[in-house]
């Protein structure tokens, strides 16, 4: 029981959106999708689904591949930016047509979260505000019981009170062992607490797949005189380097090894701060050709 | 194997029956509005009001909801789990079923208001334009081909606006521009073509006169050419959109 991607490509024209990804989802996980802009993930989201058909490889849902099965499909359930909805079908309306398509679909559980919410039922779909747009797909997908359950940008136009909420309807659900999570989103620091398997995606190529607690065991600052800092450094895999003044905090990939010299200063690396991180010295590699280069 | 067919037929034949209740509705007014004027400021009861719309109104009617039904079909579709080819499937089987359901309001248009007005107002169709030499059915034969044939029309007007509306999809700005005036240059141009081109495509012709003989022998025939163009119609439109990348539609 799991979703396999297998070397998916996907090109735009000149553009490569996906190259050769390969994943694992195993339930009883939340995953978190990284990446910056452009990364893939959408892309990747929307191949997962059969929105869009890969140029090369496949996705296997519980071992049966997606494209034409609807028994696949059937056990995933995706919201993300775009609305699929029609422009005429009000906000009442799609909760009773999504019982037609998902019996397992909690329509009381729904309109009680659009009353802690304030979503109104009355609305048209399209006529909804950027957040509560957002608002109707969490509701859709907290709601559907499907075993698969994939948030692209959840939170995206939601004020810090309603952020708050779907956080915790969403450990809610895990906690009731339904369901596995996938989540994309650029909000790493909201949501660092939730995902306990990372993906980072860059320039559609997987470049992290770990549990997040194995990642951030990886990986760890340092600051202190600049002096001795470049001297702790030296031999070691460098990510980031930023120097104010006399001082500099690097970013070193591995784990700490004996006691930190004095007057240097360790630190653990927050999730967010690893992909920025890692994002930087991709960068860097791709300017000096060297992938976290040595000191 | 489990398939989602049974809710999506349940929510594209209400798309598709609501659609079809409005404009049977609207024939019906204009009947009324139209007989009902023309009784009292001119015949009193005298003379005949011909209303030979339904036909035509219904094939453009069905041509209308093929361009605009599919792709609403095809994204809710994919939001709910449903294959495309479920989808896709889903939509030839409700224009089907509309078809004749539309044929049947249809033939019951055309009885109705000839048992209800003793004559004075005359519905008819293109079957009994083409196939009969009166206006009114004179059997239960007659009112049966007329719900077959009006039915194979729709149908086969519904494919044709569900392979252009997959064919706008899928093309580009260019593409979209280019398709646009192509189909009033081939539909004007093509028989002028035809006439100063005679002898040497005269084989051609004479098998496209043989065909148009072979329509207006009997309404079958009439009945089969449609189901063909419909199938090939139906065919291109799946052959766009059997890889086509589906986006949500565009915020206003």
């Amino acid at each position: 029981m799991s979703i396999e991607l297998q070397n998916i490509s996907k090109t735009f024209g000149k553009t490569t959106a996906l190259d050769q990804v390969s994943l694992t989802l195993e339930p009883g996980h939340i995953y978190g999708l990284l990446g910056s802009n452009g990364a893939g993930k959408t892309t990747l989201l929307s191949i997962l689904t059969d929105r869009q058909r890969p140029d090369q490889g496949q996705v296997l849902v519980d071992g049966m591949p997606v494209q034409n099965n609807d028994e696949a499909l059937h056990q995933v359930f995706l919201v993300g930016e775009q609305n699929f909805f029609p422009e005429d079908m009000r906000v009442g309306r799609a909760f009773r047509t999504m019982s037609w398509f998902y019996p397992s679909f909690d329509q009381d559980y729904a309109l009680d979260l659009a009353r802690q919410f304030g979503l109104p039922l009355k609305k048209k779909i399209t006529a909804l505000s950027t957040g509560y747009s957002s608002i109707f797909r969490l509701i859709l997908c907290l709601s559907v019981n499907t075993p698969y359950l994939i948030f692209d940008e959840p939170v995206l136009g939601l004020d810090a009170q309603h952020r708050d909420l779907f956080y915790r309807l969403l450990v809610e659900k895990f906690a009731q062992g339904d369901s596995t999570i996938l989540l994309s989103t650029h909000l790493i620091s909201e949501v660092e607490n939730l995902i306990d398997h990372t993906i980072i995606l860059r320039e559609g190529r997987v470049i992290r797949d770990a549990p997040t607690e194995e990642l951030m065991a990886n990986a760890y600052t340092v600051s202190g005189p600049a002096g001795l800092v470049d001297d702790y450094v030296a031999g070691r895999q460098i990510l980031t380097a930023h120097s104010l003044g006399g001082l500099k905090t690097v970013c070193i990939q591995g784990r700490p090894e004996g006691n930190l010299p004095a007057g240097l200063e360790q630190s653990p690396l927050r999730l967010q701060d690893y992909f920025i991180s890692l994002q930087e010295a991709e960068d860097q590699e791709r300017k000096e050709g060297s992938y976290g280069y040595e000191h | 194997m489990v398939t989602s067919i049974k809710p999506t037929l349940r929510y594209q034949l209400r798309e598709y029956l609501l659609a079809g209740a409005v404009f049977v509705g609207v024939n019906i007014l204009v009947i009324l509005m139209f007989s009902g004027s023309f009784y009292i400021s001119v015949s009193w009861g005298k003379g005949v009001v011909q209303y030979n719309g339904y036909g035509f109104a219904s094939a453009i009617s069905l041509f209308v909801f093929g361009i605009v039904l599919p792709r609403q079909a095809l994204r809710l579709g994919v939001q709910m789990g449903v294959s495309r080819r479920t989808s896709f499937l889903g939509l030839l089987v409700s224009s089907v079923l509309a078809s004749l359901l539309l044929g049947l309001a249809g033939a019951v248009l055309i009885g109705g208001t000839q048992a209800l007005s003793g004559g004075f107002v005359a519905v008819s169709d293109l079957y009994a334009m083409i196939y009969l030499d009166q206006m009114a059915f004179t059997s239960a034969a007659q009112h049966l081909c007329s719900v077959l044939f009006n039915a194979t029309l729709m149908l086969c007007c519904f494919a044709a606006g569900l392979f252009f509306t997959f064919l706008f999809w899928r093309l580009n700005k260019v593409g979209c521009f280019l398709a646009g005036i192509s189909i009033p240059v081939l539909l004007t141009g093509l028989p002028s073509l035809g006439y100063y081109f005679r002898e040497p495509l005269a084989p051609l012709l004479n098998l496209l006169t043989d065909l148009v003989w072979f329509f207006l022998s009997s309404p079958w025939a009439g009945m089969l050419v449609f189901l063909v163009i419909a199938a090939v119609f139906a065919f291109l439109a799946w052959l766009l959109v059997r890889r086509a990348n589906i986006r949500g539609a565009a915020l206003k």
